[in-house]
C-alpha cells in the first residue's frame, strides 16, 4: 500500500474512531439525563400523544438504559455491531415520531396544541439532528469490520 | 490459515447479523429500568390519578378551605373559547404582558394557592409555567393540575 494510501486509511480510522466516541458518548449522556430526571421524561414521552399512560410510564425506565447500553455499546468491537442497528432502529422511530408531532399541528416543547401561539417546535432543526445522527450511525455500520 | 480463508472468515463475520448482541442489548435495559423504577425516589407513579411532586388532582383541590388561583397555560384562543371561571391567562410565549395582570390578581387576592393547567396529561405548558412563577414570585404555594383542562372539564358540573 502505497503513502497515500496509508495516509488515508489513517486518517478514516481516526474518523471511525471519533465518531464511535462521540455518539457513543452522546447517547450515554442523554440516557443518563434521563435516568436522573424520570418524571421530566415521561413528560417529554407523554407530549407526543401517542401512548397510552402504562406504556409511556415503562417507556421512560426503559429507553434510558437502552441509549446508555447501546452508546457505550459503540466503544466495544464485541458489542458495537448489535448497538449500531438497535440505535438506527431508534433514530428511525424518533424521525418518526418527530414527523408525527409536525403533521398533527403539536407543539412537543410544551406538549400542547397551537404552534402559531407560541416559540413552536423547531422541527426542521430536530429532524436534520436526527438525521445526521442516522448517517454517522450508518457510516459506522458500514465500516464494521463485524 | 491462508489469506484467501482470512478473507472469507472476515466476509462471514461482517454478513452475520448480530442477533445476540441484540437480544442482550435490549433484554438488560428491562433488568436495569425494574430497578429504576422500584429505586429511584423521584420515580412517577404507574397509576395517572397518582399526581407526580409539584401537582394537585382535581379532588385535591375542591378539599382545599380556600380557592386557588387558577392560572391558564394554554394558548389564548383555547383561553378565550373556554376557561375555569376567574382563571388567569399566562404563557412563556407573553409572559412579559401577561405576567402583570397575573401579579395584580394574584397580590389583590392575598396571595393565594396558585393551580396551573394547561390541556390536558402530555402537556408540558403548566410545568413551565409553574417553574417560572415560582422563580419570579418566590412562592412554593404553586402547584400544576393533573390532567389539565381535560380533567377540569370531566370533574365540573
Amino acid at each position: 500500500m502505497g503513502h497515500l494510501e496509508e495516509g488515508l486509511a489513517m486518517i478514516m480510522t481516526a474518523i471511525l474512531w471519533a465518531l464511535r466516541l462521540f455518539l457513543g458518548g452522546l447517547f450515554v449522556y442523554a440516557g443518563v439525563l434521563k435516568v436522573l430526571d424520570p418524571a421530566q421524561f415521561l413528560v417529554d414521552i407523554e407530549s407526543y400523544r401517542l401512548l397510552p399512560y402504562v406504556a409511556a410510564v415503562a417507556a421512560t425506565f426503559y429507553l434510558p438504559w437502552l441509549e446508555i447500553l447501546c452508546g457505550a455499546g459503540l466503544w466495544n468491537h464485541r458489542t458495537r455491531p448489535g448497538a449500531l442497528w438497535i440505535l438506527i432502529a431508534l433514530t428511525v422511530v424518533f424521525a418518526v415520531l418527530i414527523t408525527s408531532a409536525w403533521v398533527r399541528g403539536l407543539d412537543i416543547s410544551c406538549g400542547c396544541f397551537g404552534v402559531s401561539e407560541s416559540n413552536g417546535t423547531n422541527y426542521v432543526w430536530w429532524l436534520t439532528r436526527d438525521i445526521l445522527i442516522f448517517l454517522g450511525l450508518a457510516v459506522l455500520l458500514w465500516r464494521e469490520d463485524g | 490459515m491462508t489469506q484467501t480463508d482470512q478473507n472469507t472468515a472476515s466476509a462471514v463475520n461482517r454478513m452475520r447479523f448480530p442477533w445476540k448482541q441484540i437480544l442482550l442489548l435490549l433484554f438488560l435495559p428491562a433488568l436495569l429500568g425494574t430497578g429504576t423504577a422500584c429505586l429511584h425516589p423521584q420515580a412517577p407513579s404507574w397509576s395517572k390519578d397518582t399526581p407526580a411532586e409539584g401537582e394537585v388532582t382535581l379532588a385535591m383541590v375542591d378539599s382545599w378551605e380556600q380557592s386557588p388561583l387558577w392560572v391558564d397555560a394554554r394558548s389564548r384562543r383555547e383561553f378565550e373559547m373556554e376557561h375555569v371561571p376567574g382563571a388567569v391567562l399566562l404563557t412563556e410565549h407573553d409572559w412579559h404582558d401577561q405576567f402583570v395582570d397575573f401579579l395584580d390578581r394574584w397580590i389583590h387576592a392575598g396571595e393565594p394557592t396558585v393551580v396551573v393547567y394547561c390541556g390536558s396529561h402530555g402537556c408540558r405548558a403548566s410545568h413551565q409555567v409553574a417553574e417560572r412563577l415560582k422563580e419570579e414570585t418566590g412562592s412554593e404555594d404553586i402547584y400544576v393540575l393533573r390532567g389539565g383542562w381535560d380533567t377540569w372539564k370531566k370533574g365540573s358540573p
